[in-house]
């Protein structure tokens, strides 16, 4: 019998290690330990955060297995605890971000600035071929952007959670989730652009 | 919450395709009735998120899921002392103490009968938590041996028991080395210990075998017990009596022997010390298989 055959699944692992499989849990951590760690550095902003982030989010998951619902999947589950981990490990350090942007923004006036990539006509770099200061570069940007923006955008894009599993998750409306990714996605575009234009100047 | 992004807004038609690319998990090619123009903007749109991919992100170290595990042990250590400490049995005993009846010959019976539910209670719980704390240091020497054995080519530590050639007609065999694992760093002295076991030096025993026999339990791939709770029986073995191989450990009283598989896990066998067929205690003799032999 093929060896994939018998993999248990991600909530066949946690029914088991509540049922006091020792291997189970450490098996689970295993299959998500480079996507959830990756998640994290990009949220909280380094590796030593994230990693201490990740052990959190795990106990966390070891405390709360019964709570689990096991006819929904594991991973949302996972990344949600993780999430909401991450936004506790901001609050506790909370450095609030100085927006060198809004000034320019606030040139607009009170209202909105609409940002539109496809006539922003703006570098975009292939990301296999960037340099060391290039990815600090892109590092900074993302780091610039809020955590509520922040961890919406990553959900979304690297975990390619829908809007209303991300709804479901944060415990947010629809709409908020939609017009967070938005302003993420706006945001992120506009400190890259700024940032590369500062740095031709 | 404003922190000056909340101005920014994607144009309307860019939101629409960022929508949509959402909907599809990002994969361009599922969008359905796409004009050149929307190609181009889902395009633009997905240059611009794919600049996300350079952030720079390191694989997780070997020793952040064994530093979880520790994380999730101590946790459960805790709890368990809370549980200990705030048993609401203890505390119905409690309120016991505090009833008035006026036939003082009925209060003394209840008080005897709850002075000694309370001491039955009280020496099951202590003996539950012993058992806990136990299971958790034997968890924690099995990581330490994990961890050992990576950074050794898979070898565990082991030492020559010279005192224990009689049992082996004359050959000197070897035991689980828990000490060199504490000395190294792979684990704390503290861990070698079962807090049950009423002080003495260490409270485990530890898998003990013939170099050859060490040699065919690596060979087989078996699995197999490093450590349990004191063998009870030793002194009489070697002191050439005939000791009942059955006789539990007294570590945890009647609750069993709490034993480390080489897999990690900590079970404790109920209090007959037979696990996988073998007495744990002695060697049966058999040339060819391979028997649990714990010694301290």
């Amino acid at each position: 019998m093929p060896a994939e055959t018998n993999k248990r699944t991600d909530e066949e692992l946690l029914t088991a290690h509540i049922e006091g499989d020792s291997g189970a849990f450490p098996e689970l951590m295993d299959r998500y330990k480079n996507d959830l760690l990756h998640f994290l550095i990009r949220f909280v902003g380094s590796t030593a955060a994230a990693e201490d982030v990740f052990q959190e989010a795990f106990l966390q998951v070891h405390i709360s297995a019964d709570t689990f619902d096991p006819t929904r999947r594991f991973k949302p589950w996972l990344f949600t605890i993780a999430a909401n981990k991450g936004r506790d490990w901001h609050r506790k350090h909370s450095k609030r971000t100085v927006m060198s942007l809004s000034q320019e923004i606030g040139g607009e006036g009170e209202g909105a600035r609409f940002v539109d990539l496809m006539e922003a006509d703006q570098e975009l770099p292939d990301a296999q071929l960037l340099d060391s200061e290039q990815k600090d570069s892109i590092r900074n940007a993302v780091d610039q952007l809020p955590s509520h923006l922040r961890e919406i955008l990553l959900l979304s894009y690297f975990q390619q959670m829908s809007y209303l599993q991300i709804a479901d998750s944060l415990q947010i409306p629809l709409g908020t989730v939609k017009s967070r990714l938005h302003a993420a996605v706006a945001a992120f575009s506009n400190v890259w652009t700024t940032a590369n234009s500062e740095e031709q100047v | 919450m404003t922190d000056g992004f909340e101005h920014l807004k994607l144009s309307k038609a860019d939101a629409e395709m960022l929508d949509r690319l959402v909907d599809v998990g990002f994969e361009i090619d599922e969008l359905e009735y796409l004009t050149p123009e929307g190609k181009q903007r889902a395009q633009s749109i997905l240059a611009t998120l794919g600049i996300l991919n350079a952030y720079p992100v390191e694989d997780a170290s070997d020793t952040l899921i064994h530093a979880t595990l520790a994380r999730i042990d101590q946790y459960e250590t805790k709890r368990t002392a809370r549980l200990q400490i705030h048993s609401p049995e203890l505390e119905t005993t409690k309120r016991g103490f505090r009833i008035r009846m006026p036939d003082l010959m009925s209060v003394a019976a209840m008080v005897l009968i709850a002075v000694s539910v309370f001491l039955m209670i009280n020496k099951g719980a202590r003996e539950q938590s012993f058992q806990t704390e136990c299971a958790s240091n034997m968890a924690m020497v099995g990581r330490g041996l994990v961890s050992y054995a990576l950074d050794n080519e898979g070898e565990m530590p082991t030492t020559s028991v010279a005192s224990l050639g009689s049992l082996f007609g004359g050959v000197t065999p070897q035991r689980t080395d828990t000490e060199l694992l504490a000395k190294e760093g792979y684990c704390e002295h503290n861990h070698l210990h079962c807090p049950g076991h009423g002080g003495e030096s260490s409270g485990f025993s530890y898998q003990t075998q013939s170099a050859e026999m060490w040699n065919n339990i690596r060979s087989q791939g078996r699995l197999f017990i490093i450590i349990a709770d004191r063998n009870p029986i030793l002194n009489d073995l070697l002191e050439g009596g005939k000791p009942d191989p059955l006789t539990p450990s007294g570590n945890h009283g009647s609750l069993g022997q709490n034993h480390l598989r080489d897999d990690g896990s900590t079970p404790i066998s109920a209090a007959a010390p037979v696990v996988g067929g073998d007495m744990i205690w002695i060697l049966d003799g058999k040339k060819r298989g391979i028997d649990i032999f714990l010694t301290q």
